[in-house]
């Protein structure tokens, strides 16, 4: 077998390639990010900064996502690297590491808009707010990337398709949403120590293992 | 370049529908046989089969007496499939897709590059970006990837849709080459730009 990561950056260098020159994610993101959390700050104005965080980033998370995997589509509406002499689990892997790179982006940008415009005030609870913040966007990453990758291929119903797969994600945004919880009544030691958040991190891993496995599996059966 | 390539009781079907059923035929080094069939028929899923893009089938590809689902990646390295609509990244530029799939296929001969991009015309367009081309050149361009990387086994799907008459005379020179070689070829061809080429075989579906 070729050397995994060699491949991966292969990919990931590819796709860093076309992102550079046509900045088609980050002008999208630009726009989308600071308009969602706007958005959700205005008409949800609940005290819970947090929640409106964290929605923020999932709702942008699912509006993102499909166009990454779409670039691995041809205009003839097949996976371009079908039929490359390597585990697809490779190319997934690659895709959801890619996404939780601009995951990265979507945080710093919906960060600042909330630090400039809502005085969010983050001082003691950096290190782990950061640290679910992250554990939060991998989990997201590997399922919506995979699923959005395997149903690009249902030709035309690929979008409908990928609704189904929402429900997949409830047990991770539950764990989130407890981690999060559990921020304001919790030292951050405490926090680390809980079930939602060593929860939250076996799902990542499990996550992270079992996705790109399935997606090579499915994608020629 | 000596392995034969065995379909034996291929079949394949689609919930009710069956494509087709107990397809056998040989694939020897050196030959070039062509597919036919009307629209519907299951030809492009019979070479996506063959390319182990689809492992749900009944019956056995083999390479060599080696089950191709047993041996995946030596199937990859044997086998490429040459799509009608061409694989490439829109976004990237014709080099860049050349540089890519090169190193994704571990092409045995990038040096042929050059002389490759000079046969097909394609000079001036190398720093272009794919989706600002022709459908002609992109064909051009996946064609060139398949000879650049150039396994045993070339599996073309309707290769000569798109193209002019010169990359069509150019193309059959490559494919004559090849057999020469040792390599082997399964081509469907409903636009007749093949007829030049001594088909060893043909196989109706």
């Amino acid at each position: 077998m070729r050397d995994f990561f060699s491949l991966v950056l292969l990919i990931l260098k590819k796709d860093f390639v076309i992102e550079t020159r046509e900045k088609l994610n980050l002008s999208y993101l630009i726009i989308l990010c600071p308009t969602i959390t706007l958005i959700i700050s205005i008409f949800v104005q609940s005290q819970a900064i947090f929640m409106e965080y964290f929605l923020s980033i999932l709702i942008i998370t699912l509006l993102v996502n499909q166009r990454i995997s779409r670039q691995e589509i041809s205009t003839g509406g097949e996976l371009i690297l079908i039929g490359a002499p390597f585990d697809l689990s490779i190319l997934c892997f690659s895709k959801i590491i890619f996404f939780v790179i601009l995951s990265f982006i979507i945080h710093l940008i919906v960060f600042l808009v909330f630090s400039l415009i809502l005085s969010m005030n983050l001082n003691s609870d950096l290190i782990i707010f950061i640290s679910i913040s992250c554990l939060f966007s991998i989990g997201l990453s590997a399922i919506l990337t995979t699923f959005s990758l395997m149903l690009e291929r249902v030709k035309g119903e690929g979008q409908f398709m990928l609704i189904l797969v929402y429900p997949l994600i409830i047990p991770f945004l539950v764990l989130a949403h407890s981690s999060i919880l559990s921020i304001q009544t919790m030292t951050s030691m405490e926090v680390f120590e809980s079930f939602s958040f060593q929860a939250l991190l076996a799902f990542d891993i499990l996550l992270l293992t079992v996705c790109p496995i399935l997606f090579s599996y499915s994608i020629r059966r | 370049m000596k392995d034969r390539l065995i379909i034996s009781n291929l079949s394949k079907s689609f919930g009710q529908l069956k494509l087709f059923d107990a397809v056998t035929f040989v694939v020897d080094p050196g030959t070039i046989l062509k597919l036919n069939g009307n629209n519907g028929s299951g030809k492009t899923t019979l070479m996506r089969i063959i390319s182990s893009q689809i492992e749900d089938y009944g019956g056995e590809v083999l390479i060599n007496g080696e089950n191709i689902k047993d041996s995946q990646e030596t199937v990859f390295n044997k086998i490429q499939y040459l799509a009608p609509y061409p694989n490439l990244y829109e976004n990237l530029t014709l080099e860049e897709n050349i540089d890519f799939f090169v190193e994704i296929f571990k092409s045995t001969r990038p040096s042929m590059k050059t002389t490759l991009i000079n046969l097909f015309k394609l000079e001036s367009f190398v720093r272009y970006k794919v989706s600002d081309l022709s459908d002609g050149t992109k064909k051009k361009i996946a064609i060139l990837i398949a000879f650049l990387t150039r396994p045993q086994f070339l599996i073309f799907d309707e290769p000569y849709t798109y193209l002019d008459s010169s990359s069509i005379k150019l193309l059959n020179n490559l494919i004559k080459e090849h057999v020469k070689e040792g390599g082997s070829l399964i081509v469907v061809d409903n636009s007749n730009g093949g007829n030049n080429l001594e088909f060893s075989d043909y196989i109706e579906l």
